[in-house]
């Protein structure tokens, strides 16, 4: 007769998937690691900033984007670039104002839906790109000069965190694209960067495959 | 219903299970963050919950199967699977009656996108399957051999 204590094994198995799942996670790459608890965006990090930087508009260097793994290094740097990098990357008044005259500012909503031609136009009025999808699909191809934001991937929070930092004006146009039909990684993205304080979060509903249609200038690779 | 017990047809129906389970973990073993996604597309469960159980479930499922291959604690592991088994089309039953077409993730995410008919369809083919595996779990859970194995 076959042994069976239920009460004892399956505990027990569901304690060892649990062990199992935490090594597992802890020990994989960053793109294949998933946060336990998909943490909520915290704008903590621009609390100790002087009052007078936040006000200037600052491209993001892609740089900084790229996280860095050792925590010292990571907590030093963003500050020091912006000391060196804001006074030659003011993004130019005039391309602000034509910006934000065609795509306010939202208010009632977190989030607002854009059409393909829409999404050319804001990219060539140099609106900052997010691609919310995986990030082996974003080396396949991404709208040029986007930026890896996975949706599922860990490092989420502390890339929003970032471009919280650096984007000293959230007012300013964000487009946040993924793979279009029922995709929801853009919205998921939109809502984490809403919650940072962004207030102009544009989501290309049509996402890549529409930019492929429309033959527009792909990039390929990892980002940089 | 003596065919039932016998130790061939119990060790061939506990391999079978065993095969699937391990077909369908590896996929999700080596792609938490796919996995993750398709939960989430399920819109069962809250924010909180879906990493954790995408992380845990392909374990388990990874575990359970080693378990009755292997012979530890092999009627707890076909009851678990029983367990996963009810859970898994009760998801997939919630959102057909809904008319949601999502994709099953059962054996990893689908690198092509498909069409919501193909979808709504795979899912009907899902829900078969889960209830075949289904009571292939039960047998494993329920059945003892007449004589030691």
């Amino acid at each position: 007769m076959t042994r069976f204590k239920p009460g004892l094994e399956i505990p027990a198995y569901l304690a060892l998937a649990l062990g199992c799942a935490w090594l597992s996670n802890a020990l994989a790459g960053p793109t294949r690691r998933l946060s336990w608890h998909l943490k909520e965006p915290t704008r903590t990090a621009l609390a100790g900033l002087p009052a007078t930087t936040s006000m200037a508009p600052v491209a993001i260097p892609d740089s900084v984007l790229s996280t860095s793994d050792h925590p010292s290094e990571k907590a030093a740097r963003p500050l020091q670039l912006l000391k060196t990098v804001a006074p030659s990357s003011v993004t130019p008044v005039a391309a602000k104002a034509e910006l934000t005259t065609r795509f306010p500012p939202l208010v009632k909503e977190a989030q607002a839906a854009i059409r393909g031609d829409e999404a050319v136009w804001l990219h060539a009025h140099g609106a900052v790109f997010l691609d919310a999808r995986r990030t082996a699909m974003y080396a396949e191809g991404h709208i040029p000069g986007a930026k890896t934001f996975s949706a599922w991937e860990d490092g989420l929070t502390e890339k929003v965190d970032q471009l919280s930092l650096f984007t000293a004006d959230l007012k300013l146009p964000i487009v946040i694209y993924c793979s279009g039909g029922d995709c929801r990684d853009s919205h998921l993205v939109a809502q984490k960067l809403w919650l940072a304080g962004f207030r102009n979060l544009r989501i290309y509903t049509d996402g890549y495959p529409d930019w492929e249609a429309r033959k527009q200038a792909v990039a390929k690779g990892e980002q940089p | 219903m003596n065919w039932l017990v016998h130790p061939l047809v119990l060790r061939l129906s506990r391999w079978l299970l065993a095969a699937v389970m391990l077909f369908a973990a590896v996929p999700k073993l080596l792609d938490p963050p796919g996995f993750a996604q398709a939960v989430f597309a399920y819109g069962l469960l809250p924010m909180a919950l879906v990493a954790p159980l995408a992380l845990v479930l392909p374990w388990l499922e990874l575990l359970t199967a080693l378990g009755l291959v292997f012979g530890v604690a092999r009627r707890s592991a076909a009851a678990l699977i029983l367990v996963l088994m009810v859970v898994f089309t009760a998801g997939l039953g919630f959102n057909l009656a809904k008319g949601n077409p999502v994709d099953c993730g059962c054996f990893g995410t689908a690198k092509v996108q498909k069409t919501k008919d193909q979808r709504l369809f795979d899912m009907k083919m899902a829900l078969l399957r889960d209830l075949g595996l289904a009571l292939l779990a039960l047998h494993g859970a329920l059945a003892q051999t007449s004589k030691p194995e």
